[in-house]
């Protein structure tokens, strides 16, 4: 694909405006240079990936967590039996708790509706805690658990809850004596459950056929701290510009710096409402971006910054009278 | 979190200057990327000399 070469006198309409095809033209092969970088990018790609690898972080389990934090896999469940998690609270798309985000008064999060219906409590703990057997005494827990109302379970969550978030490191074997109900028990079997590995299979084998949906276990690992705690030292939290960075040294994604840059200055980095701040924000910005030839002022930056000229300037160097 | 220094450790090297905090190594693919611009606005347009001279092809 070439133009041709042809020095023709630039003509101009009546209002002034030179006429696009009175420019001169110079041969280009684009095939050319599509294949050119094409190879370049290519050999380019292989010799990097030969020396740098890519980022291999082992994969998260409900097993490593309940080795590495415990005390915090006991907290998650009790909160999840409470309705205390993020996730319980959390509205659509999982339940009705809340509104979510909301673009001033548009709630925007609510429009979305409730698609992936979850209730924290029986969802998370109970459902894969009936799986367990040869486990009288959670048996008889989760017995009583099922009998209870709807407040009693809660007060007996709470309560249990309240109690681990004042022992000494959140250990269930230092909570103060109280009226927990069931809650302890099914607690230590949650654990138990989460360090066998079974938890991963009784949370995403009861939603597909090919237990490939990972929407329970993520919800469960991010209602603990454990997740946030090992995103955080890997530099990828909300408030550490982590939209942009991958794990270790490698490359992230710099290009999601303005997207991501929002969210560290207030207000948005005090609201609950970021995401769909920040959302709005952008959409604003990019609206604008496509207006710009339309806009006084912005659409004159090309005169103000002319580029443009060191690009062309030999053409400009001939023809000084175009100088803007 | 100090400013202006390169944070070192399991998680990789960072730049951390303020609200400013960016990878060692996004921050070298940006300058990359700026060095590549410039090039291509600076240097010469390949084959410009086989024509001889500027003519009518710039």
């Amino acid at each position: 694909m070439t133009a041709t070469t042809a020095a023709r006198p630039v003509r101009r309409r009546s209002s002034g405006t030179p006429d696009s095809h009175g420019f001169p033209t110079r041969p280009y092969d684009l095939v050319k240079e599509f294949v050119v970088a094409l190879v370049v990018v290519t050999i380019l790609t292989v010799i990097l990936a030969a020396a740098f690898s890519s980022p291999d972080e082992k994969a998260m389990t409900m097993s490593d967590w309940a080795a590495a934090a415990p005390n915090d896999v006991v907290a998650t469940a009790a909160g999840e039996l409470a309705g205390t998690t993020t996730s319980a609270g959390y509205g659509p798309p999982y339940n009705t708790a809340a509104d979510g985000q909301m673009l001033g008064p548009l709630p925007l999060q609510k429009w979305g509706g409730v698609r992936i219906p979850v209730d924290s409590a029986q969802d998370l703990v109970v459902t894969p805690l009936s799986h367990v057997t040869g486990n009288p005494d959670l048996t008889a827990a989760l017995a009583t658990w099922t009998a209870a109302s709807a407040d009693q379970q809660t007060t007996w969550a709470s309560a249990y809850s309240d109690a681990l978030s004042k022992a000494p490191d959140g250990d269930p074997k230092q909570v103060a004596t109280g009226d927990y109900g069931p809650v302890p028990t099914m607690s230590e079997a949650f654990l138990t459950l989460a360090g066998s590995g079974g938890l991963e299979g009784a949370l995403s084998s009861s939603t597909t056929f090919y237990a490939s949906d990972q929407t329970r276990p993520l919800l469960l690992l991010s209602d603990g701290s454990y997740l946030e705690d090992q995103a955080r030292a890997r530099h990828l939290g909300g408030d550490q510009w982590g939209m942009m960075n991958e794990t270790g040294n490698y490359p992230g994604q710099p290009w999601m710096w303005l997207y991501t840059f929002w969210y560290q200055i207030p207000p948005f980095s005090t609201s609950d409402n970021a995401d769909a701040l920040v959302w709005g924000l952008m959409m604003l910005l990019t609206l604008l971006l496509v207006l710009v030839p339309f806009i006084p002022g912005l659409r004159s930056i090309p005169r103000w910054i002319p580029v443009h000229h060191l690009i062309w300037r030999d053409w400009y160097r001939d023809h000084p009278r175009r100088r803007a | 979190m100090r400013n202006g220094v390169v944070l070192m450790d399991s998680g990789g090297r960072y730049i951390d200057s303020g609200v400013i905090q960016i990878s060692l190594t996004n921050a070298i693919i940006i300058v990359a990327m700026i060095v590549v611009f410039a090039l291509a606005i600076l240097l010469p347009f390949p084959g410009r000399g086989r024509r001889g001279g500027r003519g009518g092809d710039s």
